[in-house]
């Protein structure tokens, strides 16, 4: 999978690492601003306040 | 491999020896099987380049709730703080407050509506504060402490409740509070300084915490007191924590600030 991504990045070697990087940081991006605020409220932590069962 | 086949003749009679040596290149039965090794080798490199980048994802993440959380909780922490200066500016500087006069609970309407700023919560033995909202539904404690709406204002006789997140950028540490620990609350016009009487751990039904008297629901109470609530233990949700404080003495914000700060 990463191979295959590797060798389809251009520009040789240089291109090809700060390519990875790229897509790399694009990935953490997503993830860190979009996909883990919207799974953050499906954890049980907002359960705070004392109440009837 | 090859050297150490060719030095010792006697091994090659082991029928154990004999299985390996076919298992070397050699004799592989034919391209057949080498495609399928390889396809199966491939296989097996993408499952686990897989595996290692769910690892990396669930460890970003939590990463994420740690200090991407607070980083949010910290940006509406000063919107909230920024909106609460504004709203306290509008109501005092009309009316004057008497500097002199003293402290009494502030005759807050009850028309607070949910999600509004209502004060500040300081606690200097955990050297943080909040902006304190109201409302305990998770849309309005999402980034601050919120107030049980049918709980005592600050100051008032009963039980000024509130319930906030064990979130590293709330109440993370509440355990840390001892009895005898100042807990500040500070409004338009009063500073309230609560002293921390009890801390336990209780169940989510637990609605009593939250009475006018604490854990003596239908008594009338005679004092101010304030209750905090929160998840218990860090990051599960079956258990709450409670915090309780009575009114020491209040006062008036333009009497400046109480020690009982330490410079927060």
């Amino acid at each position: 999978m990463y191979g295959w991504i590797w060798r389809r990045l251009p520009f040789g070697r240089p291109g090809k690492i700060i390519g990875s990087v790229l897509l790399a940081a694009a990935a953490g991006a997503i993830l860190w601003f979009w996909v883990f605020p919207a799974a953050h409220s499906l954890l049980p932590f907002d359960d705070v306040q004392v109440g009837p069962p | 491999m090859a050297g150490g086949e060719r030095g010792h003749a006697a091994p090659r009679e082991n029928p154990a020896n004999r299985t390996i040596s076919l298992d070397s290149p050699t004799s592989t039965p034919g391209s057949a099987g080498r495609g399928r090794r390889r396809v199966m080798r491939a296989m097996l490199r993408v499952g686990g380049e897989l595996l290692t980048t769910l690892g990396l994802v669930v460890a970003l993440f939590a990463a994420y709730e740690i200090w991407g959380r607070a980083a949010v909780v910290a940006d509406h922490q000063t919107a909230l703080d920024a909106q609460l200066a504004q709203q306290w500016a509008q109501e005092v500087a009309p009316s004057g407050t008497d500097p002199t006069a003293p402290a009494e609970p502030d005759p807050k309407p009850r028309s607070v509506s949910p999600g509004d700023a209502i004060g500040r919560l300081y606690l200097p033995r955990l050297h943080a504060s909040w902006v304190v909202v109201e409302g305990v539904d998770p849309e309005y404690i999402e980034y601050a402490p919120g107030h049980y709406p049918d709980t005592a204002m600050p100051g008032e006789i009963g039980n000024f409740s509130v319930a906030g997140h064990r979130s590293p950028a709330i109440f993370w540490d509440l355990d840390r509070l001892q009895p005898g620990d100042a807990v500040i609350v500070e409004t338009s016009t009063t500073w309230y300084v609560y002293r921390v009487t009890q801390s336990r751990i209780v169940p989510p039904t637990a609605v009593e915490v939250v009475a006018p008297v604490p854990n003596q629901p239908g008594v009338a109470p005679t004092a101010a007191h304030l209750t905090i609530t929160t998840c218990n233990p860090k990051w599960d949700n079956y258990e709450r924590l409670v915090v309780h404080a009575t009114l020491e003495r209040a006062q008036a914000t333009s009497a400046g600030r109480p020690a009982e700060l330490e410079g927060l």
